[in-house]
């Protein structure tokens, strides 16, 4: 008897630069989902790693896996946020398996307990390596986490599994989506994350992380709203000293020493203003690429591959 | 035996040129593999009487199929289900047009297309526009009933079904065509079986066609109550179409991504399905839909995607796939357009070949009958 389960799914992967790794690592998950689902979907995104899409394409036609595989060929090098939702934009499943580092260390139980995990009424699952990540990244998730008023908290991760309600609704906040698990995080909707112990050393995906960081902490914390209003507060509190100050030479009718003061208000002044002035340009950076920016990402080509 | 015209393939092209040949008084003989006519590609396919809106990226097509979508509808009238209305809607990713592209494309084909608010038929987010349009669907057993009343009320003109060509030489100013044993002998061929064209071309001695073959899959369901009325398509890219299939009951449900099944680069169509099928091979293509090596049906992914775009009331429930071997140009594949290509082989004797993507083409014939 066929006790698989009824649900379409996609599995979304992020092709690495070691074509064999990445083609051994699709098929082992393959693997695991076929024996899971009878109907399920490959989502290769090709981010400018083209001998792994040809290998995979390749390999894939020698294999005997009935599911359609779709590679989306990325026009430039976009980054792994970018083409991972190009991905998620061309899936068709009910539930979608986000596979964004191949290097992950993934054990094969994982993504079936994700699965069940998920049909408790989670509609963001996400495993989590116990160990793995970097000191920079620790930094980063524990200041997200410090200002961030989501109900999940976000870390060093190696796949999500997504319902497509949560696609729908995340999609229905924000035509973008610079950094998803920010934005799981901040969907709304119930999370739940599974820790695991890496069967291989979790290996992070390189990628703009500075940028994305910055993005993700303007967008999804108040970090950088109550940054700036620190250095409002602390301008302030300088320009008031200085008045008390001039005050005080003045009664003291010493006006030379005023012109000092001066110079110092002014150009401590000037200073906090250009700071000011540098997070409101990112600001309104961030909120012309949400607003008017249609093309999410570039896509060159999608390619089936088919079987019979 | 020796006939004016000689047609190879009884599905709508063929049938059409032998009424053609037959009213200008010509003794023609039609020559069909299989046991009755239009079994094949004119009967498996979306059955959409083309108006142009499928073909956004080529203008010169789109014009072509709107000039012939009337002429169409009127000879073909009582084989049209005009009783749905045509939904065309512009994906929101992965396509190749927008809204704003398509309104402009129609304005500039001169075809209807008015736009209408998304709620009504999708999902929030998944599409950019959605067009009420002028589209209508054939049916091809209707079709098939007229033109064989039609031919068979015409001295002149034979249709011979069970009559797989196996050979074709040249004698002279004539080509001799055997098919069950018998010769047929003419100084006019048309080759007329669209799959296997580069077939008969292989067999004539001739250059194939540059082309790639997908065996396609056409799913036929039950709409519900709320898709009955309207027939669905999104575009351009990798999406589906929902429409009725001509007039009967059934909606006909393909998507560009999963109605495919093999694809074949080769001069002559390759398929691992011929292995299991043992009859089939690349030199002689049989009839898929009759095929015991068909592929399993991909119902369930173009369903998931029929489902992610419209609203949950448009259902489609499934009753069964037919399937068929296209055959695409590959110089179609940049601009998507399907014109419909006459190769002339051979002037004295004639050996032309004819085939297209369209059935409301069929009057891109005429440049040859009349020629």
């Amino acid at each position: 008897m066929d006790n698989k389960e009824k649900s379409m799914v996609s599995a979304i992967f992020y092709l690495g630069s070691d074509a064999e790794q990445t083609y051994s690592y699709i098929e082992k998950a393959c693997e695991l989902i076929d024996a899971m689902f009878e109907h399920y979907e490959i989502i290769a995104v090709n981010d400018c790693e083209d001998r792994s899409a040809e290998y995979l394409k390749l390999r894939y036609q020698e294999s005997d896996r009935s599911a359609p595989l779709t590679i989306v060929n990325m026009s430039v090098k976009q980054g792994v946020e970018c083409a991972m939702n190009a991905g998620i934009d061309i899936a068709i499943g009910d539930y979608l398996f986000e596979f964004d580092n191949i290097n992950s260390g993934l054990p094969a139980g994982v993504i079936m307990d994700c699965f069940r995990k998920s049909a408790e009424g989670y509609d963001i699952v996400t495993a989590s390596p116990r160990e793995g990540g970097t000191g920079t990244s620790k930094l980063f998730y524990r200041i997200f986490n410090r200002f961030s008023h989501s109900r999940g908290k976000i870390g060093t991760d190696g796949m999500h599994l997504l319902s497509r309600r949560a696609v729908n609704r995340l999609h229905a906040i924000n035509s973008y989506i610079p950094y998803r698990k920010a934005a799981y995080a901040a969907s709304g909707l119930r999370t739940a994350t599974l820790n695991y112990d890496p069967a291989t050393k979790f290996v992070s995906v390189k990628d703009d992380r500075t940028g994305k960081a910055i993005d993700a902490l303007i967008l999804y914390t108040d970090a950088a709203y109550r940054l700036s209003l620190f250095i409002s507060l602390f301008m302030f509190a300088i320009a008031a000293a200085a008045g008390i100050y001039t005050l005080v030479v003045y009664l003291s009718l010493k006006p030379v020493a005023g012109w000092t003061t001066s110079m110092a208000v002014i150009s401590a002044g000037f200073s906090g203003m250009f700071l000011l002035f540098a997070i409101v340009i990112k600001y309104l950076s961030l909120l012309v690429n949400l607003v008017f920016q249609n093309q999410k990402y570039l896509v060159a080509s999608v390619d089936k591959v088919q079987h019979h | 035996m020796t006939y004016d015209r000689v047609i190879i393939g009884a599905g709508m092209f063929g049938l059409y040129a032998a009424k053609m040949f037959g009213r200008m008084g010509q003794n023609t003989v039609v020559l069909e593999a299989d046991s009755d006519a239009m079994l094949r590609a004119s009967f498996v396919n979306q059955a959409r009487v083309h108006n142009g809106y499928h073909y956004p990226r080529s203008m010169a097509t789109a014009k072509q199929a709107g000039q012939y979508f009337g002429r169409f509808s009127e000879e073909f009238g009582d084989c049209i289900n005009r009783s749905f209305t045509k939904v065309y809607a512009t994906s929101t990713n992965f396509s190749w047009t927008n809204a704003a592209e398509f309104k402009a494309f129609c304005a500039a084909a001169g075809i209807t297309c008015e736009q209408v608010d998304h709620r009504k038929f999708f999902n929030d987010g998944v599409v950019d526009g959605v067009f009420l349009t002028e589209e209508y669907s054939f049916d091809a057993d209707l079709i098939r009933t007229k033109m064989m009343r039609e031919l068979s009320s015409m001295d002149n003109v034979q249709v011979l079904f069970s009559h797989r060509v196996d050979k074709i030489t040249r004698k002279n100013s004539h080509f001799i065509v055997t098919a069950c044993g018998e010769e047929y002998e003419t100084d006019f061929v048309l080759n007329a079986t669209y799959a296997s064209a580069n077939e008969i071309l292989d067999m004539a001695g001739f250059d194939p066609l540059p082309t790639k073959y997908e065996l396609c899959e056409i799913i036929l369901g039950e709409p519900s109550d709320t898709l009955k009325p309207y027939g669905i398509t999104v575009m351009d890219g990798p999406f589906f179409s929902v429409m009725p299939f001509g007039c009967s009951d059934y909606h006909s449900l393909t998507s560009v991504c999963f109605t495919p099944h093999a694809t074949s680069y080769d001069k002559l169509p390759t398929l691992k399905c011929q292995e299991r099928s043992g009859e089939c091979h690349p030199g002689c293509l049989q009839n898929c839909d009759l095929c015991n090596a068909k592929p399993k049906s991909a119902f369930h992914y173009m369903h998931g995607l029929m489902r992610k775009y419209l609203k949950s009331e448009y259902e489609f429930n499934y009753v069964r796939s037919h399937f068929a071997l296209k055959l695409i140009l590959k110089a179609s594949e940049i601009d998507d357009s399907r014109p419909t290509v006459i190769k002339e082989s051979s002037k004295d004797p004639a050996f032309v070949t004819v085939l297209s993507g369209k059935i409301n083409t069929i009057y891109d014939l005429e440049e040859v009958l009349n020629g």
